[in-house]
């Protein structure tokens, strides 16, 4: 049997499977089984389920192709008819594979959720951060002037010697009855308050001219501070808390402790309700006025050129002093008895 | 987002096997839209200071391979797998891509699967996913082509059993030994049909004495070409230039004497296969001897490679369906999944 003859055969029972149509040309052409799977390679179990058309027993539809393709050629026959013959019985099912991730290395792209969001919320940021500048635009310059006593007025009121007793002592001074903003509270600061500090705060140039003049005429800031019901400033000044707010002797009256640096000195010094509190390095010169609950602790480096006045005295550091640094607790009250 | 959909509706979605002899390009749901040698052609403009321009790209420009006058090179961008001439590489594919788009009047900006040799550097891969965004694709994810190939056959690569694949393209054959998702044995070795042609050229050139052109050597390889003693022996008649005479002169060869010529850059594969089938862990060599070894890319149609293979590793060897698309329909199909999966589910791509 010739080859042509072969595929006349195949192409007339093509009802029949592949398998059936190789074994009957393996026969024809007198092949044992065992020989043709030695020249294809494959053991002869899967040689005779591919012959039985035993699909199951075979890996999957590329290698039965594969198998047949070969077998085909092997006896001489165009592979096509039986490749199409089993193509045409087992309809491939449109098999994909269950793809997994194995290793992903995926860029992040602009696209990604997490890169949109973050630029969502870093442009949010910036249009908030906008119009709280915008909004606190005028204020800034104020407050920009008013910042070392911002700061202070958290905690202390810090009266610079040089910078003039009208101009530094004014935070401490905002313990006034009808002053809302107590200084001393460490709380937000609200922008009236603020305000407040403004309208105390930048005639500091006339203050200077005034405090001299405190006995002759009611400066004019007074009068914008002060109630309506007290309106001269040369009462006795205890009985004007705000009034106070001009003159440095006042702040013995709120402050009884005060503390005068005559040079640098590390400083620690909190008071027993923890809302008063100094923490820094204190350049010569400056004056700090005691605000909060007594008894105070301090720590005082560089002791010796520190002076603590109580009530206008002078307060004797020099027990505590232990290597030039004082620790101690100091109570007014206990002290003054 | 919804603008990138917009683009995304005007736009097809493709995979690209940019190979060093043919570059395929897989369209989503529409299968492999274009089939061209990768080669460009460049025109230098006339003039002192004449910028350069593209005269031709694909199957026109590989007609003027070695027939080109002074002022146009017709040149191969892809070499060895990779990118030898990224400017033109990039031009090539903006080509391409408009070609597979050309009824679109908006400039088409697809998400593109290249796929990539698994030997080539990070450097090479960068270069390629530089040259595909170039060319406008707006997203670019790269493949190794053994995957890409396994997938395009239909092998069970998600199987816990090992399938070998071998794919010999232009430039490379690359061997792989997959399994569950995962490559767990390849190698590249640069030998592909390209280098079947120079073999050619040099064997021509040894003992005929005469030099031809590499368009011909491939066309006596296709022609004549076979990896292993056949039966019957085809001739072919050529024509090249004879050294000694420096005239044109005409010849013929046959089919033996191109297995004879063949012979080094076979057994550089076959060599790579061995390797490959040592490298393999036995579970695995076991499964790859039981099922046998899988061919795709150009190379698997040269006649009887198989047969080479087969005697050379005792293990059945099979030919993948239409073994030229084998990798850019493997990697059409991973971006099919890459969709299905939200793209996060993907396996190996970059």
């Amino acid at each position: 049997m010739n080859a042509g003859s072969a595929e006349d055969n195949i192409e007339q029972d093509v009802l029949d499977g592949p398998g059936k149509k190789l074994k009957a040309l393996r026969v024809a052409k007198n092949l044992d089984l065992g020989r043709v799977a030695s020249l294809l390679h494959l053991s002869e179990e899967k040689l005779r389920s591919l012959e039985a058309e035993d699909y199951q027993a075979l890996p999957g539809p590329v290698f039965i192709q594969g198998y047949i393709r070969n077998y085909a050629r092997l006896l001489g026959v165009s592979p096509e008819p039986l490749l199409s013959a089993f193509r045409s019985q087992n309809p491939e099912k449109d098999r994909h594979p269950e793809l997994r991730i194995s290793q992903v290395q995926h860029e992040v792209q602009s696209s990604h959720l997490l890169m949109r969001l973050m630029t969502w919320v870093i442009v949010i940021g910036l249009v908030v951060l906008v119009v709280i500048w915008w909004k606190g635009y005028l204020k800034w310059p104020l407050m920009m002037n008013s910042t070392p006593n911002q700061e202070n007025s958290q905690n202390i009121s810090e009266e610079e010697d040089d910078g003039g007793p009208g101009f530094a002592s004014l935070p401490s001074f905002f313990d006034g009855p009808d002053d809302e903003t107590d200084s001393t509270t460490g709380g937000n600061l609200s922008l009236p308050s603020l305000e407040q500090m403004d309208e105390q705060e930048t005639p500091s140039g006339i203050n200077e001219k005034e405090v001299p003049a405190i006995d002759e005429a009611p400066p004019p800031s007074e009068t914008e501070v002060s109630p309506p019901s007290q309106p001269v400033a040369d009462e006795p000044l205890p009985d004007t808390p705000t009034t106070v707010t001009e003159t440095p002797p006042a702040a013995t009256e709120t402050a009884r402790v005060v503390v005068l640096f005559k040079g640098k000195s590390w400083t620690r010094i909190s008071d027993a309700s923890g809302r008063f509190k100094i923490q820094e390095e204190i350049s010569a010169g400056s004056r700090r006025a005691l605000q909060g609950d007594a008894p105070y602790e301090l720590v005082l480096g560089n002791a010796s050129v520190v002076e603590i006045t109580i009530d206008g005295e002078v307060f004797d550091l020099t027990p505590h002093i232990r290597g030039n640094v004082a620790r101690f607790t100091l109570d007014p009250d206990r002290i003054s008895r | 987002m919804l603008f990138r959909r917009i683009r995304g509706i005007f736009s097809n979605d493709l995979s690209i096997d940019l190979g060093t002899a043919n570059t395929l390009i897989y369209a989503r749901g529409q299968g492999v839209v274009l089939d061209e040698p990768s080669v460009v052609a460049i025109r230098q403009d006339r003039g002192p200071g004449g910028g350069k321009s593209v005269a031709a790209v694909g199957d026109e420009a590989k007609q003027m391979l070695g027939r080109t006058p002074k002022n146009i090179t017709a040149i191969r961008p892809m070499k060895d797998g990779v990118i030898a001439d990224f400017t033109v590489t990039e031009k090539m594919l903006q080509h391409f891509i408009h070609k597979v788009h050309e009824t679109k009047l908006i400039r088409p900006s697809p998400r593109v699967l290249v796929c990539v040799p698994c030997g080539s550097t990070q450097v090479e891969r960068r270069a390629i996913k530089e040259s595909a965004a170039g060319a406008g694709a707006r997203e670019v994810y790269l493949i190794e082509e053994p995957m890409a190939a396994a997938i395009g056959a239909g092998l069970p690569v998600d199987e816990a059993r090992g399938s070998m694949v071998l794919d010999i393209g232009g430039g490379t054959s690359e061997v792989a030994v997959i399994s569950l998702n995962g490559i767990v044995y390849a190698n590249s070795v640069r030998v592909g049909g390209d280098r079947f042609d120079d073999a050619i050229i040099n064997y021509v050139r040894r003992n005929y004495g005469t030099l031809i052109g590499e368009a011909t050597a491939e066309i006596v390889k296709k022609a004549i070409g076979s990896a292993f003693p056949g039966n019957e022996v085809k001739e072919i008649e050529v024509k090249g230039r004879n050294l000694a005479e420096g005239i044109p002169r005409s010849f013929t060869l046959n089919s033996n004497e191109i297995l004879e010529s063949l012979q080094e850059p076979l057994s550089g594969i076959v060599g790579a296969v061995k390797a490959a089938l040592e490298q393999t862990p036995p579970e695995l060599g076991a499964d790859v001897a039981e099922r046998g070894i899988v061919l795709t890319g150009g190379g698997a149609l040269l006649r009887d490679i198989d047969r080479l293979l087969e005697e050379e590793t005792g293990l059945p060897v099979l030919i993948a369906e239409d073994p030229l698309t084998c990798v850019a329909k493997g990697g059409g199909r991973a971006l099919e999944m890459l969709d299905e999966r939200g793209g996060e589910l993907l396996f190996a791509v970059e």
